[in-house]
């Protein structure tokens, strides 16, 4: 129990221990891709194919069910016709031996009818006796010792039943003979039987041999015979195969369709690992008008504030280091000017004035003391307003108020200052004071600038305007000045950063400030009416 | 064509050649078939032959000789070709149709040829066996003399195809121009008929060629 105690405490300061590592590992994990059978297009295509596969196999069973059912019953049906048939069969042979049996009866007849009848009238009465009987072709009667007599139906070609309609060669002759008495001879008697029914017995013979063949078609659409069996098993793979291609189809629309709308989303999930391992620079691409295309556009107008909010909340970070430095620095240096300028003023007051040459050495350094310790004074002054910018304080500002006093007491600034009146009232969220600080600093940075650059008459232009439908306001301050180049529009907001001899290059770092914490933006870019500096302040509508 | 040789015209022309120089042309289709033996003589005016192929027709097949012996007629079909070595042209053909039926009413089997487009004859014969052997076994003219070139280095044989009761192929024509299900129905029996592998062309057929012959010089 103690063992698992204590290990159950060492798992849980591990666990602490490893927590930092943890969200580092996790990290790694969100920047690879998933494995390809975890990615959303590999399951919606395998989930394609899966239904795909299921509805056309469940189709296909149920047409080899059916085409087995109907196999069946036509089975039975062959079966029932086969038993048909011979059944049928016997009664060809049956009717043959029956007919036989009639004619050899009638024949047997003749001899007893030709005993009263003499050699001469024998062929008159043959010729009647097979013009009596419909189906007698020939009657030849031998007798021994005499020609033999024959007598054959007068016209043969005579159809001798219209229904029958074949003329009497067409007929089946069965011959019969029989003895004509006990002293010999013989007669023979030539019966004709319709052939209709050896052609019915003939197409029973077909339809035999046809049974449990099936008519089929080639590609060319001529007719052959096949076994039953094979058209069944050729129906089922020209099924068979007919329904890969439809599945085959299906699964290629389905696999394009699902690859246009994945591909949206791992597109969007990649951006996001780039996201997630802190590259906050790259941006979701167009997706058109869905839903997605809406994630991705809101994903950018995210990504977009956030880089924008870690900007500014570097460059205050990075201020407000400045502002500690400037305030050490002034404490240091503004503790010994006193003593030092004090020093001087007792060193040039106790000269004895003996030495003329001397004292002129002396009044001349104490002036170059002077000099430095009071442009370090001023230093200080400027590093200290820098280090104490106030807090910012946010309440409803007319700013035509604000731009009013500015003109009011500035007025006096070295070059031509023209402040616009509004167009119409705009208040502001700011802090009255520090908006006039900025205001200031731009329009000392713009006259300087224009005086160093030796421009005459340089001219200053403020104005203030709302921005299109969004809640914000704009000042614009313009000069005639040099501007600033291009490379340096970001540059010159760092504290420190001047070109001037006795710039400190805080002028503007204070205005970036304010301007941050009253939640607004500040830029510079060129002035198209005046051609120099334009630098843009927007700060939010109360 | 007339002179002393006339006389030896008429005279057995049946001439294995085994000589490994005539069988160059193996890959054409007849001369791939089996070879069995046949007899040849000629006249001036045609040549005959005289081939048996007894097992088209045998006793010993019970549901061929049920339908013989049921009355139902049995057709036998010859078709033979006299092809010149080497060529995939037959020079002459000829189409003989034999049926074979038991006559119920004169108690004998009737066989009846046909040869070309010539009219019928008839045989009769009370023995079975004597019918079949007589519907097996043909003694026809293939071809005219004159069709035939001559010499040693002529070489021809005889394609026989045989069939027993050949399976009459309807061509639909009727079909006309079906619509919508009848046409698809048309198309999909079609594309059934591509699946069928065998189609039998009759209840038995037999496929083979003679021994080479040739025709001497008059
Ligand atoms: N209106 C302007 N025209 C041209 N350059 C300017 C203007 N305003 C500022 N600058 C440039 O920006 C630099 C920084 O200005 P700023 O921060 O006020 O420091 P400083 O005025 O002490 O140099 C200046 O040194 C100057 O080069
Ligand atoms: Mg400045």
């Amino acid at each position: 129990m103690a063992e698992r105690g204590s290990s159950r405490r060492g798992g849980g300061r591990s666990r602490r221990g490893t927590a930092g590592f943890r969200a580092v590992e996790r990290r790694r994990e969100l920047q690879e891709r998933p494995p390809w059978w975890g990615r959303l297009e590999a399951r919606i295509t395998i989930s394609l194919v899966a239904i795909g596969i299921l509805c056309v196999g469940a189709s296909s069973y149920l047409v080899a069910l059916s085409v087995g059912y109907y196999d069946q019953v036509s089975e039975r049906q062959v079966e029932l016709q086969d038993e048909t048939l011979s059944l049928a069969e016997p009664y060809y042979e049956e009717l043959a031996s029956a007919q036989r049996d009639a004619f050899l009866a009638r024949t047997e007849l003749l001899p007893h009818e030709l005993g009263a009848i003499d050699d001469a009238e024998l062929e008159a009465f043959l010729d009647r006796w097979i013009r009596a009987r419909a189906n007698v072709v020939e009657v030849v009667v031998e007798r021994p010792g005499v020609e033999a007599v024959i007598v054959g139906r007068p016209d043969p070609a005579t159809f001798i039943d219209e229904r029958a309609r074949v003329s009497l060669d067409g007929w089946i002759h069965v011959p019969i003979e029989w003895p004509l008495s006990e002293a010999g001879g013989l007669v023979r008697v030539t019966w004709a039987v319709d052939p209709t029914i050896r052609t019915r017995h003939r197409r029973l013979g077909e339809l035999a041999r046809g049974l449990g063949a099936v008519e089929v078609k080639d590609a060319g659409g001529e007719q052959s015979m096949a076994e039953r069996d094979e058209v069944r098993q050729a129906v089922i793979a020209a099924l068979g195969i007919a329904s890969s291609l439809v599945l085959f189809v299906a699964i290629l629309a389905g696999i394009l369709i699902a690859r246009r709308t994945t591909r949206k989303v791992s597109d969007l999930s990649s951006v996001m690992r780039q996201v997630a391992s802190g590259e906050l620079s790259v941006r979701a691409p167009r997706l058109g008008a869905d839903e997605l295309g809406q994630l991705a556009a809101a994903f950018n107008i995210m990504l977009d504030e956030l880089e924008h909010t870690r900007r500014r909340i570097a460059y205050l970070q990075r201020v407000g280091a400045w502002q500690e430095m400037a305030r050490r620095i002034a404490h240091e240096i503004k503790n010994p000017l006193t003593p030092i300028q004090l020093a001087v003023q007792q060193l040039r007051e106790k000269d004895p004035g003996t030495d003329a040459r001397f004292s002129a050495l002396l009044r001349d350094s104490v002036e170059i003391v002077e000099d430095e310790v009071e442009a370090l004074r001023r230093m200080v002054t400027s590093f200290s307003q820098f280090a104490k910018v106030p807090e910012v304080e946010l309440e409803p500002v007319d700013l035509g108020r604000v731009l009013g006093e500015f003109e009011r007491a500035y007025a006096h600034v070295d070059a031509a200052l023209e402040v616009e009146a509004l167009a119409e009232p705009i208040e502001v969220l700011g802090d009255r004071q520090l908006l006039k600080q900025v205001l200031v600093n731009l329009a000392e940075n713009a006259a300087l600038s224009a005086r160093e650059a030796g421009v005459e008459e340089p001219e200053i232009h403020v104005s203030a305007a709302r921005v299109g439908d969004r809640p914000l306001a704009c000042v614009v301050v313009e000069d005639n000045g040099p501007g600033i180049t291009a490379e340096r529009r970001e540059l010159v907001f760092e504290p420190y950063e001047t070109t001037r001899a006795h710039g400190t290059g805080l002028g503007l770092a204070i205005v970036k400030k304010i301007v941050l914490d009253h939640g607004g933006e500040v830029s510079v870019g060129e002035s198209e009416a005046l051609g120099g500096a334009r630098f843009e302040i927007r700060l939010r509508l109360a | 064509m007339t002179g002393p040789g006339a006389l030896g015209r008429r005279r057995m022309l049946g001439l294995a050649l085994a000589s490994p120089a005539l069988v160059v042309l193996l890959g054409a289709v007849p001369e791939a078939l089996p070879r069995r033996k046949a007899k040849f003589s000629y006249t001036s005016r045609e040549l005959k032959i005289r081939v048996a192929v007894p097992d088209l027709l045998r006793t010993t097949d019970k549901q061929a000789m049920k339908m013989l012996d049921g009355g139902y007629p049995t057709r036998l079909v010859y078709d033979m070709a006299v092809y010149a070595k080497g060529s995939r042209t037959p020079s002459a053909a000829v189409h003989v149709e034999v049926s074979v039926q038991w006559d119920p009413w004169n108690q004998d089997y009737i066989v009846q040829t046909t040869i070309g487009a010539g009219s019928p004859t008839v045989r009769r014969y009370a023995l079975r066996a004597d019918a079949i052997k007589a519907s097996t076994t043909l003694s026809v003219a293939v071809a005219k003399t004159s069709d035939i070139p001559r010499g040693e280095d002529q070489i021809h044989f005889v394609q026989v195809i045989a069939q027993r009761n050949p399976i009459e192929a309807k061509s639909s024509g009727a079909g006309g121009a079906a619509r919508g299900q009848d046409r698809d129905l048309e198309v999909f029996s079609r594309w059934v008929g591509m699946f069928v592998r065998t189609r039998p062309k009759a209840e038995k057929v037999i496929e083979f060629r003679t021994h080479p012959f040739y025709v001497p010089h008059g």
